[in-house]
């Protein structure tokens, strides 16, 4: 890399550089504009205030706004869709004509529910992708190979970001498991510089399809030098399993909230975690039990995303779902909250008080060649239960002896998680996928009880 | 001293042809595909699917195989059309920001010819991995602020990019529930996804004015309307040939033609032996005018077919090509 370029560290250093407290009195002035905006033109938060009592000239402070200004959920978009048939809930601030795109959200949850950009909110959603990719160490000129949904809201972003910076992008379908030897042979013929948004469970096949082709993973995969894993969190196992079998790529991990314009990405930042940009998006802990808001934004629990300059479709304390972990220490390098999400805050099961995902148990498995490929599920048996049941597909061609490998899981993941857990062999097959690249690692069965 | 418009059509075509023959020349691949300067287009051998993979070959220094005439930095996007999973060497195809215009208009004029228009919803199935979103959709390929419109942006359409894949179907159906699109382009195994779920409901009760079959397969006019039958919908067919960045458009008028646009496509119909047919069936041989960057000339699909011997009625003066064969 040569010039500018290589001196540059920050896309926009005067934003990402901004103090916290910089960044929350912009955030404070941008909520209070939008609070506005919205109960101006959109009927669903007209509709939603109104209920609350609550008038925009109310919100002067952090504290009006912690106190009155409602959450909602992706339930009250369906409930108002049905009620008024406005495809768009009611959340619409600008004519139809425009938008100029639509993307569904992937229905890990339900049906599916509709996002749009304007063409104005597509440059803010580009601005963010760009700025993290540039953060990661993405400079122009390099190759990359574009790994897309072509439903989902990350893919005009990653495009517009392989634009914006130059990039030299070869387009790649559905990041779907089957598809591993072929995403194989295209990297053996394109050799990426950069793969910017792959699924763990692919970049975990990759490897073993080369393999089978007959090459050394590590010798064909160096050349590239950074991937993003996206889909689920990245367990600290998966990380280095990666690094290891892709010799020695850097693996960023990515995750996001598409209508909150929440895009947690990790940059060259050395604390755990990824920084969130507080000028576009902010970003509250609810905790799932009581429904409350914790009082700083920080802590463990479901995150409730706001996007601060959106005109299309403006989400304003939006309820995700995510389970996610926003932390409490500041950054050297940037005044920007920072943390991670976790995975779904309904796919949680309280074991004798405890709460576990299962990230916390594909951390564990991950280590066993055998369960590398993370094909699992744990399962909720009851509001709270004594035993942590765990369904688990093991590699056939790596297991000699399942029993053996049951007890030697069985005992990690109680040494490690503290509560008991029990083990049941399944095939792959058995695995919940509600959309081809999503393995659900979670099943509800308390109703059924 | 003028020229009529079929003459200065005629000329621009000719002037064309010769710009693509010297870039083509000056790249590895057609020195050793064509070997002497070529002085007719109709002495130029034709182009097979074999001849592209001996490309990539013969000439490994990137993947269009000697074919590039310009820098790969100043392609937009590179994407290799098959299919994900035929285990193969694959071809590569790119687009400068120029070309995909050109498509960008290619496909303006077929949406125009389809009656969409300002204010519609279309979905639009597609693969990531095909650029056919990127000119079709703003969203995607102008990448907002950073490029020109795509056709959606131009003629004021809503598009709903969805995953053209059978299991995908649910979704199609819960954004036609929500949106109520004029038009659904898809491959009929998704259609047929689409209509099992519909239940006693019918594609036009959701507000679909048509279907748009696209896919390399190509339906015949009664495979056609033997579906227009069972799904009760106008059906419309787009004939890709994706090597050649071709999209061909069933004729309204004589559905079991296809036109090509002609200021932007050379199609002709060649033998097995590569020579120009006019009078009798060959394969559907094409040469995308407006691919200057990796140029693909009289390249000779799968698709066998031939020319009306009369002019069509329609208003399209192209090329009225009628393929006999389903396509590769």
């Amino acid at each position: 890399m040569k010039g500018a370029f290589a001196m540059k560290s920050y896309w926009d250093q005067t934003i990402q550089t901004m103090r916290p407290e910089e960044v929350r009195e912009r955030q404070l002035k941008l909520l209070r504009r939008q609070i506005q905006y919205v109960y101006d033109r959109a009927p669903f938060y007209r509709d939603l205030y109104d209920r609350h009592g609550l008038k925009p000239h109310q919100i002067q402070t952090w504290d009006d706004f912690r106190k009155r200004v409602p959450v909602f959920h992706k339930d009250d978009l369906r409930d108002y869709q049905k009620r008024t048939g406005d495809p768009f809930s009611g959340l619409l601030c600008v004519p139809r004509s425009q938008l100029v795109g639509l993307w569904t959200s992937s229905g890990t949850t339900g049906l599916p529910t509709l996002g749009a950009y304007t063409r104005t909110d597509m440059a803010t959603a580009i601005e963010y992708m760009t700025r993290s990719y540039w953060d990661a160490g993405v400079r122009p000129g390099q190759r990359a190979f574009l790994i897309n949904i072509n439903f989902h809201w990350l893919m005009p972003l990653t495009w517009g970001m392989s634009r914006r910076l130059g990039l030299r992008p070869l387009l790649f379908d559905f990041g779907h498991a089957m598809m591993a030897e072929r995403i194989a042979q295209w990297i053996l013929d394109y050799r990426p510089d950069v793969i910017p948004s792959i699924t763990t469970e692919l970049a975990t096949l990759v490897p073993v399809a080369l393999r089978k082709m007959g090459y050394d993973p590590a010798g064909v995969l160096q050349d590239v030098k950074m991937i993003t894993t996206m889909g689920e969190a990245l367990t600290d196992t998966a990380r280095s399993n990666l690094q290891l079998e892709w010799g020695g790529v850097t693996v960023r991990d990515g995750a996001g909230c598409g209508e909150g314009y929440v895009w947690m990405f990790e940059g060259s930042c050395e604390h755990p975690g990824a920084h969130y940009w507080g000028d576009i998006g902010y970003v509250e802990v609810l905790d799932p039990d009581t429904g409350e808001i914790t009082g700083e934004p920080v802590g463990r629990g479901e995150l409730v995303a706001s996007n601060l300059l959106v005109q299309g479709v403006p989400y304003v304390r939006f309820g995700t779902e995510d389970y996610v972990e926003i932390y409490d220490d500041h950054c050297e390098r940037m005044g920007h909250p920072y943390g991670r999400i976790l995975g779904r805050s309904n796919w949680r099961v309280r074991v004798r008080g405890e709460d576990f995902l299962p990230y916390d148990v594909e951390n564990v498995i991950q280590r066993y060649p055998e369960t590398r490929k993370a094909e699992f599920f744990i399962t909720r048996e009851a509001e709270m239960q004594d035993t942590l049941t765990v369904s688990i597909a093991y590699d056939r061609d790596l297991t000699r002896d399942p029993d053996k490998l049951l007890q030697s899981l069985s005992h990690a993941l109680e040494n490690e998680l503290r509560v008991p857990v029990a083990i049941t062999w399944v095939q792959p097959s058995e695995i919940p996928r509600p959309v081809p690249h999503k393995l659900q690692k979670f099943v509800d069965r308390s109703k059924n009880h | 001293m003028g020229y009529t418009w079929g003459e200065a059509a005629a000329v621009d075509t000719q002037q064309q042809q010769d710009a693509l023959m010297a870039s083509a020349f000056a790249t590895p691949f057609y020195r050793h595909h064509w070997v002497t300067k070529p002085k007719a287009w109709h002495e130029l051998p034709i182009l097979r699917d074999s001849d592209l993979k001996a490309g990539r070959q013969n000439f490994p220094e990137n993947v269009f195989g000697g074919r590039l005439t310009i820098p790969e930095r100043n392609l937009l996007y590179i994407w290799p059309p098959s299919g994900a999973l035929k285990p193969d060497i694959s071809i590569y195809m790119g687009m400068t920001d120029d070309e995909r215009t050109h498509w960008v208009d290619v496909m303006t004029r077929q949406w125009t010819i389809l009656g969409l228009g300002a204010e519609d919803v279309v979905q639009v199935l597609s693969w990531s991995n095909d650029p056919f979103v990127a000119v079709l959709t703003t969203a995607v390929g102008g990448a907002s602020a950073y490029g020109s419109p795509a056709v959606d942006e131009l003629l004021g359409i809503l598009t709903v990019r969805l995953e053209l894949v059978p299991s995908e179907a649910r979704r199609t159906l819960a954004t036609a529930e929500l949106l109520h699109p004029a038009a659904l382009f898809a491959d009929s195994a998704h259609v047929e996804a689409v209509c099992q779920l519909l239940g006693t409901k019918t594609l036009a009760d959701l507000g679909y004015r048509s279907v748009v079959l696209r896919s390399v397969e190509w339906a015949d006019a009664k495979t056609r309307i033997k579906r227009e039958k069972e799904w009760q919908i106008p059906v419309r067919r787009i004939l890709e040939i994706p090597y050649a960045l071709g999209y061909g458009l069933d004729c309204e008028r004589n559905p079991e033609g296809v036109h090509f646009a002609r200021d932007h496509y050379l199609i002709e119909v060649t033998d097995d032996d590569g020579h120009t047919v006019t009078e009798t069936t060959g394969y559907l041989t094409i040469t995308p005018l407006f691919l200057r960057s990796h140029p693909i000339i009289r390249y000779q699909s799968s698709i066998k077919g031939h020319f009306a011997q009369h002019a069509c009625g329609c208003l399209d003066d192209g090329w009225l090509f009628i393929p006999e064969s389903e396509g590769p």
